[in-house]
């Protein structure tokens, strides 16, 4: 359990407030949180060395936005689980995430903290079962 | 004009839509007021064959003035027959009806720009309303230590409130993602017995905090049709809300039936009902019905209209009865699938 905690996880959002409140929400748990504003941003962050084991991803953003980025990251050649910020109405986007390589969604407008926490746990205990 | 389309007499009104005079005109062919590229494609000849066949033709186009310039116009030739039933030639009414055509188009760009500009504030308020969502959940939910009950009822008040807000913000950019077309269905085969009872199971409790009973009355074998699941769910989960919203008390009802064509959904309530008159208007967009509930029951005037949108998108269609003695029942049906499995 220690070791699971002991997990990267990198959160690309570009609004200030919210990605401060995923931040907190996700360090009350215990993880190790690293923050990107954009998507070049998220990749210096790869680049550098660090290995999230989960990316919160939202796909609007300026500078370089989801989409751009997971085309640039290539999730399968990666072990980390990318779970993208959607909302009701980018269907579109979503889908063209989940071609890319991203694993799972979460409806913005939905999702409270606790949920938020929820959905790490089950990946990091999927991460488990594999590994 | 004779029958083949030569101008024979011309008057006041003429010359002043058209800029020619009687003795300018008078003996010509009538396609000269027509742009080269209606002629080209013998536009002119083939409404006085039009016209002909059906005693008149109407159109509305382009035309050209003396001096060049274009106007809009409505145009309707009338045959003229003699008293054995020959054709001897056509009347002709020119209108210029450009400024009502400049009308419609700045309304139209109008009504454009305004569905942009509420989907552009609503992408802008929706960033601000989720951060609220987080930072008041993790004081509700206990992330920064113990909250004491009193200050807890005001903060989930305060969530609440947040909460319907992001639900108006998300019903508007739903609609106008689906009035931008932008809105594609993922359609597959499925029993509707089976969905229905999942919402219907879903929505009980809610209805039962109004005081309903809510119940689900399925057809004896599967009715299946083809639906966009989550789409598909969210209108009838408007319908069957917007039925729960306007009614006091008692049972509300789905039933779905099929026969060889449709599966029917009908969704009855024994609430405040819709007067006839109405019913035109239910499924406009912003469009809320005066009744003795309405003020006190929020809403946006979006549910019914996204929902109709999205039964059109299933080649379906939704249909308002009242019920007896009152309320009413919304009827859903779409196309009974009869793919093999």
């Amino acid at each position: 359990m220690t070791q699971e905690k002991n997990l990267n996880i990198l959160i690309v959002e570009d609004d200030e407030d919210l990605n401060r409140a995923y931040r907190m929400i996700i360090e009350s748990a215990g993880y190790h949180v690293m923050s990107a504003y954009d998507g070049k941003q998220a990749l210096d962050i790869i680049d550098k060395g660090a290995n999230p084991a989960i990316i919160f991803l939202d796909l609007r953003m300026p500078v370089m936005d989801g989409i751009a980025f997971l085309k640039e990251y290539k999730a399968d050649e990666h072990d980390s689980t990318v779970v993208v910020f959607s909302n009701y109405d980018a269907q579109d986007e979503v889908d063209q995430a989940f071609a890319l390589g991203a694993h799972h969604y979460v409806l913005k407008a939905r999702a409270a903290p606790k949920e938020l926490l929820r959905i790490i746990s089950d990946i990091v205990h999927q991460k488990a079962r594999v590994a | 004009m004779d029958k083949h389309g030569y101008i024979q007499t011309w008057n006041k009104g003429a010359q002043k839509t058209k800029g020619y005079a009687a003795d300018e005109i008078i003996g010509k062919h009538f396609s000269t007021f027509y742009p080269e590229v209606d002629k080209r494609a013998g536009k002119p000849e083939w409404e006085l064959k039009e016209a002909d066949r059906h005693g008149r033709v109407e159109d509305e186009g382009w035309r050209v003035r003396k001096d060049g310039t274009t106007f809009w116009a409505n145009v309707i030739i009338t045959a003229l027959y003699d008293t054995t039933g020959q054709l001897v030639g056509f009347a002709k009414v020119t209108r210029d009806q450009t400024q009502r055509k400049e009308y419609e188009d700045e309304l139209r760009r109008m009504n454009d720009s305004k569905d942009e500009f509420i989907s552009l504030a609503s992408h802008q308020l929706r960033t601000p309303a989720t951060g609220v969502k987080q930072y008041l959940g993790m004081i509700i939910e206990g992330f920064v230590g113990e909250v004491p009950a009193a200050q807890r009822e005001i903060l989930t008040r305060a969530y609440e409130s947040n909460e319907r807000q992001l639900r108006i913000i998300n019903d508007l950019l739903k609609v106008a993602q689906i009035d931008a077309g932008k809105l594609r269905l993922h359609r597959y085969d499925i029993d509707l017995n089976e969905l229905v009872a999942d919402v219907a199971e879903e929505q009980r409790p809610v209805a039962k905090t109004r005081g309903h009973v809510l119940t689900f009355h399925p057809n004896k074998r599967p009715a299946h049709a083809l639906v966009d699941v989550d789409a598909f769910r969210m209108a009838l989960e408007n319908i069957i809300d917007n039925a729960g919203k306007y009614s006091v008390a008692g049972e509300n009802s789905i039933t779905l039936t099929a026969d060889d064509k449709e599966v029917r959904i009908a969704i009855a309530d024994n609430g405040v009902g819709i007067e006839q008159a109405d019913v035109p208007r239910l499924f406009q967009k912003f469009v809320r019905i005066d009744n003795p509930l309405s003020t006190k029951v929020g809403g946006t005037g979006l549910g019914l209209y996204w929902a109709k949108r999205i039964v059109d998108m299933h080649d379906g269609r939704i249909e308002h009865r009242p019920n007896q003695p009152n309320g009413s029942i919304f009827v859903i049906s779409l196309p009974i699938s009869t793919q093999k499995k």
